[in-house]
């Protein structure tokens, strides 16, 4: 499930770090759905995920000359969402895993309109409760693996985890899961 | 390989994360254990159920929102273009009002000898500021003022010579004095002509000199000087017929109070000829024509002694020039000043005396200054005499230019400060 990242060229990155505004732009463009995605997964809160991706585009606009260049673009932004969801569910007394119930609502009325494409239904309620009710770092490991498609290797650079503490997190959480879903499996 | 270690890397297998070696065992494990393949089976169907999650979508606008506040100025940058921008129209703006407030502070500076006049004064004096409404109010004194200008021009020939070498402005200056009468209607004494009235106004003023002429006579110097010249009155006749022989002699020290009043008398009498009556008040009559020139410091003068004739002179010059004092105080600028440092006064003021007449200089009002009683003398000098001056206050004592106008005029007014260092 993943996808090449848009403009990662390497005369796209070199226009991005030489401050071209286009370049940013057509980045913002290209990434806003995958940021935001995992923003909205991680938080269940529709402008609270807006925020954090805003902030993380703002960051990753300073900090574009810090920008390495032997990383994805994509893996580079979701490793700064994921320090920023991460960060804000820490200083949240609002946990999604203790309090799912309450994150689900949430997240079902912070849908802002016909775009918001999450459908409603059974499996996808039961799919998104589930989600939040992990506890974090498990969370983040399996949204960006089974639901964004990040590699191993991506998620443990993201994330700045060795990649054996990536494959137990996203053992216990597949497995949390599949406890919670079992009924839908056909 | 148990259950437990099988189960461990059910996930790696799905993701097919598995070096080979692990793999093949696991796949022997999974061959014989149904229970792992059921669970394997599980979380299959788990991540299929992930993956099928609908993508998400950021809303509408958020690019824009995005760049907006990416590329937003920061604030000092906003204020600077607040202050600045568009930098065509506000800097050429604020250049113009820089200048403008500029040239206007240098041009009222200039324009206003009195503040640097005034400046310079209350540096050196200590009560100068309350002397001009006294004066300005001494009527007393005006009448009897008003004869002596024309009287004086009369009789003193250094006066008359004055006006020859003098320029425009110094003569208005000169002229201004008996504009200064009571009665005088005129506006300025700085414009010509004014000498023309002054004789109108004489006659009323003369009764009223002579009967002040006793009782003030010594004023334009001081007080002591004045009282001085009451105990000498009988013999000032005498005294100034004596002296205006002997005039240009300084007298010795050893006969200082005596020939004090001698060297002043004589050299109202060398000027008015023997007006006995007139000689006690030597110093005024020729003073005349520096008299605006002195404007602020003579009324500091006045102040102190009211009824000096340079005091009424003054008090009317401020009356009738109220609207113009200004301009009046233009004319009365010094040209020249310094501190004449001597050890007695006495002496000192009669070689100063000599020295003037020698000179063909005018001395003008005298008075006494703060309190350490520093006498200040008003003299004017032709230009080409300047240096002489100069030269001569050298003899009497230790002199030194405290202010000197880098071009002269063709009627130098020097102001003396005489210092008693014993």
């Amino acid at each position: 499930m993943a996808e090449p990242a848009a403009g990662d060229s390497a005369e796209f990155v070199s226009r991005l770090r030489a401050g071209d505004r286009r370049a940013f732009e057509e980045l913002v463009r290209t990434q806003q759905h995958r940021v935001y995605g995992l923003a909205l997964r991680m938080l269940g809160n529709a402008a609270e995920a807006q925020d954090v991706a805003q902030e993380a585009f703002l960051r990753a606009h300073r900090g574009l000359a810090e920008f390495r260049g032997d990383a994805r673009l994509s893996t580079w932004l979701y490793a700064i969402v994921s320090r920023l969801c991460l960060n804000r569910l820490a200083g949240s007394e609002r946990r999604l895993g203790r309090h799912g119930e309450e994150a689900l609502s949430g997240l079902a009325d912070a849908r802002p309109g016909p775009d918001q494409t999450l459908e409603r239904g059974e499996l996808e309620e039961a799919l998104h409760r589930a989600i939040g009710e992990l506890p974090e770092e498990r969370r983040i490991v399996v949204v960006l693996r089974d639901v964004e498609g990040l590699a191993y290797e991506e998620i443990a650079e993201a994330l700045e985890l060795p990649v054996g503490t990536v494959r137990s997190r996203l053992h216990r959480a597949r497995l949390d899961l599949k406890d919670k879903l079992e009924r839908f499996f056909p | 390989m148990t259950c437990q270690d099988a189960r461990e890397l059910l996930s790696a297998l799905l993701d097919e994360a598995l070096p080979a070696s692990e793999r093949q065992e696991l796949d022997g494990h999974l061959a014989g254990c149904a229970e792992c393949r059921r669970e394997l089976d599980g979380l299959r169907e788990t991540v299929a159920l992930l993956g099928g999650v609908p993508s998400v979508h950021a809303p509408a606008g958020f690019v824009d929102r995005v760049m907006a506040e990416a590329y937003r100025p920061s604030w000092a940058r906003r204020a600077l273009d607040a202050l600045f921008r568009p930098l065509r129209v506000k800097l050429p703006l604020e250049a113009a009002a820089v200048l403008l407030v500029g040239v206007s502070a240098l041009y009222i500076y200039q324009r206003s000898p009195e503040v640097r006049e005034l400046a310079r004064q209350e540096s050196r004096e200590s009560s100068p500021a309350p002397a001009v409404t006294p004066s300005a109010s001494a009527p007393p004194a005006a009448p009897r003022e008003a004869g002596e200008p024309s009287r004086f021009r009369d009789l003193a020939p250094d006066a008359k010579r004055a006006p020859a070498e003098q320029g425009a402005a110094r003569e208005e200056a000169r002229q201004a004095p008996p504009a200064v009468s009571p009665p005088a209607p005129a506006p300025s004494p700085a414009q010509r002509g004014n000498v023309q009235e002054a004789p109108a106004a004489k006659p009323e003023a003369s009764p009223a000199r002579k009967q002040a002429s006793t009782d003030s006579s010594a004023s334009p110097e001081s007080k002591v000087k004045r009282e001085m010249q009451a105990k000498l009155e009988k013999e000032a006749q005498d005294a100034g017929r004596a002296d205006s022989g002997a005039a240009p002699r300084p007298p010795t020290p050893g006969k200082v109070a005596q020939s004090a009043e001698r060297s002043v008398s004589g050299h109202a009498a060398g000027a008015t000829g023997g007006a006995a009556p007139s000689s006690a008040e030597p110093a005024t009559p020729p003073a005349v024509p520096p008299a605006p020139a002195s404007g602020a410091r003579d009324r500091v003068g006045a102040a102190a002694s009211a009824p000096a004739p340079p005091a009424g002179s003054e008090a009317d010059d401020l009356r009738s020039t109220a609207k113009s004092s200004a301009a009046a105080r233009l004319t009365r600028a010094v040209d020249a000043s310094g501190r004449l440092a001597v050890p007695a006064r006495e002496p000192a003021e009669m070689a100063l005396d000599a020295l003037l007449r020698r000179l063909g200089a005018t001395p003008a009002a005298r008075r006494f200054e703060g309190t350490q009683g520093m006498l200040l003398i008003d003299v004017v000098v032709p230009g080409a005499r300047y240096r002489e001056l100069l030269e001569g206050l050298g003899r009497i004592g230790r002199w030194v230019t405290e202010y000197e106008v880098t071009t002269l005029p063709a009627q130098v007014r020097v102001e003396v400060a005489l210092i008693v260092e014993p």
